[in-house]
């Protein structure tokens, strides 16, 4: 995947669920981190309340600012005033209706790229970009009968061994057929991890750098994302909070690890 | 003489029917029931009926001893808190479903059946609840088997069907506290475990069901896996108000819930 020049602009990012958009983005804002002061902004819209993207970019480039719903005006200021915006379009949008891009001032830059797997073409993607970037990420044409399924998580502390059955029952079709899907979640050790699967390759996990929660219930984000056909929320529902400690046990783990970094020490 | 073992049925009366057909077409004089005839599938009741109306001997498994007693085991029974609710789900809606003369019929269920020089266990000799797996230490495995003072030990529990040899059966032994350490050796005979897997909750990837016939002029084992209609489990499990999860994991071959895979833990209910 190529970078754009670092200038004032808004870069709205679209394409397939899966095929890339938040790792393109995060490699602008890695390299413009690198090269430039400037400063960032990142907007998904209507992401609502589970925005595991946003969160992410925040956790990796906490120098970034992330807006949300309802700052779009904001959004237009900051470019205005020198900042360079990513606003990633979620696969379900409809791009032919976006009112957010037909209200951005003609006194702003502003580009429009598609990200696709490398040697796939979609026209939807294609007549709309005014540019196409090829990931090496693949993801399956997802059906017509697409649902979302969405959840906070926030508070809730995962058992890993419980949270690997879950996520290998719902990535191999236990819940429905799902094409993607993605969340962010605190195990009993402290730790944050985000995980990642599209249909089209194994699971990514990723460790995010964040302290250790140790002082009770974590009061940061956590969430997931399920894109798929005929899932069974409800039985999606019972599985999760069936994988989730209780208090006593969140104590007993936080305890542990605290006397054990204390030995270390 | 053939005989058949079978094992861990847990209350797929279809899989049951099927392996059933299948001994008597493999013309076995004589069937062994290695225990957990109730637990996560639908139908717990007629699969006791059917193992009680053929008088089948029968063993009494770590699900059947839990209903009867109550849940009492170590961690080793659930290796995630999924599998804790689960499990726990399932147990109470076991409980809920069967009559008292089935729960009295579990209770008398023999721990250990013994037939010439074979042993007949749930678990192990020492626990319904503790998992021989393929991978167990030679010396502990070896010791399983003479604790029985039989040669080949049949059991189940771990619903992965396998034949364990233990032929380097030599043990050496060093007594000390005494004036002078003492070093004795013993050379045990040929020993077997073999895993008859699991008629009802398999975990080797398929939904058949697996079962042993064993020859006891040649000592031969076979392993028998069988087709049978399992859709019919799984709608029965939707139908009745199990897990949906459980339908779509036993269509897999994956077991209701998933289950130890340490082969160096001991289950604490039995040492």
């Amino acid at each position: 995947m190529s970078n754009l020049k670092n200038e004032s602009q808004i870069i709205a990012i679209a394409g397939l669920a899966g095929a890339g958009k938040t790792s393109w983005i995060l490699q602008q804002i890695q390299i413009a981190a690198q090269t430039s002061a400037q400063q960032i902004v990142y907007f998904a819209p209507s992401s609502g309340t589970v925005a595991i993207d946003a969160n992410l970019v925040a956790i990796q480039f906490p120098d970034v600012e992330i807006l949300s719903d309802g700052q779009e005006l904001d959004l237009f200021t900051r470019v205005a005033n020198g900042a360079i915006a990513y606003v990633e379009l979620g696969f379900h949008l409809d791009l032919a209706k976006m009112p957010l891009l037909d209200s951005i001032p003609e006194s702003l830059s502003y580009h429009k790229v598609a990200v696709c797997p490398r040697g796939r073409h979609y026209a939807e993607f294609q007549s709309w970009a005014d540019r196409v970037v090829e990931s090496d990420l693949d993801t399956a044409q997802i059906s017509s009968q697409v649902q979302v399924w969405r959840s906070p998580l926030t508070g809730q502390v995962f058992d890993p061994s419980s949270l690997n059955v879950f996520w290998y029952e719902l990535t191999e079709g236990g819940y429905g057929e799902v094409y993607r899907c993605k969340g962010i979640f605190d195990l009993a050790d402290g730790r944050a991890f985000y995980i990642d699967y599209t249909k089209a390759k194994e699971s990514v996990y990723v460790e995010l750098r964040l302290p250790r929660w140790l002082e009770g219930r974590p009061q940061r984000f956590s969430g997931i994302e399920v894109v798929g056909a005929g899932l069974d929320n409800s039985e999606m529902i019972k599985s999760i909070t069936d994988c989730c400690l209780s208090d006593e046990i969140i104590q007993n783990y936080q305890q542990q690890i605290k006397r054990s970094q204390l030995i270390s020490v | 003489m053939k005989i058949a073992v079978m094992s861990c049925i847990h209350s797929n009366y279809e899989a049951l029917d099927a392996v059933l057909r299948d001994i008597d077409r493999a013309k076995a004089e004589k069937i062994f029931c290695l225990g957990d005839l109730v637990g996560y599938g639908p139908e717990p009741h007629a699969v006791v009926e059917m193992i009680r109306s053929l008088d089948i001997p029968t063993v009494q498994g770590c699900w059947d001893e839990d209903i009867v007693e109550g849940l009492n085991s170590c961690e080793c029974s659930y290796p995630s808190v999924l599998a804790e609710h689960r499990g726990r789900f399932a147990h109470e809606w076991t409980k809920e479903q069967i009559y008292p003369d089935t729960i009295e019929f579990l209770a008398e269920l023999p721990k250990t059946m013994m037939y010439e020089n074979l042993a007949f266990v749930h678990g192990s000799p020492h626990s319904q609840h503790e998992y021989l797996l393929p991978e167990l230490d030679g010396f502990i495995a070896l010791e399983r088997v003479l604790s029985t003072g039989a040669d080949t030990l049949f059991c189940g529990h771990t619903h992965v069907p396998y034949v364990r040899s233990l032929d380097a059966g030599q043990l050496n032994i060093r007594v000390t506290g005494t004036k002078e350490n003492q070093d004795s050796t013993f050379t045990a005979p040929l020993k077997r475990i073999v895993n008859a897997g699991s008629v009802g909750e398999p975990r080797h990837g398929r939904p058949n069901a697996t079962y042993v016939i064993y020859d006891t002029d040649t000592e031969e084992v076979t392993m028998r896996e069988v087709e049978y209609d399992y859709q019919k489990t799984c709608a029965a499990i939707i139908e009745k108000g199990l897990p949906k999860i459980f339908a779509w994991r036993l269509a897999k071959g994956m077991e209701y819930a998933e289950r130890a895979d340490d082969a160096s833990h001991l289950c604490e209910r039995g040492v």
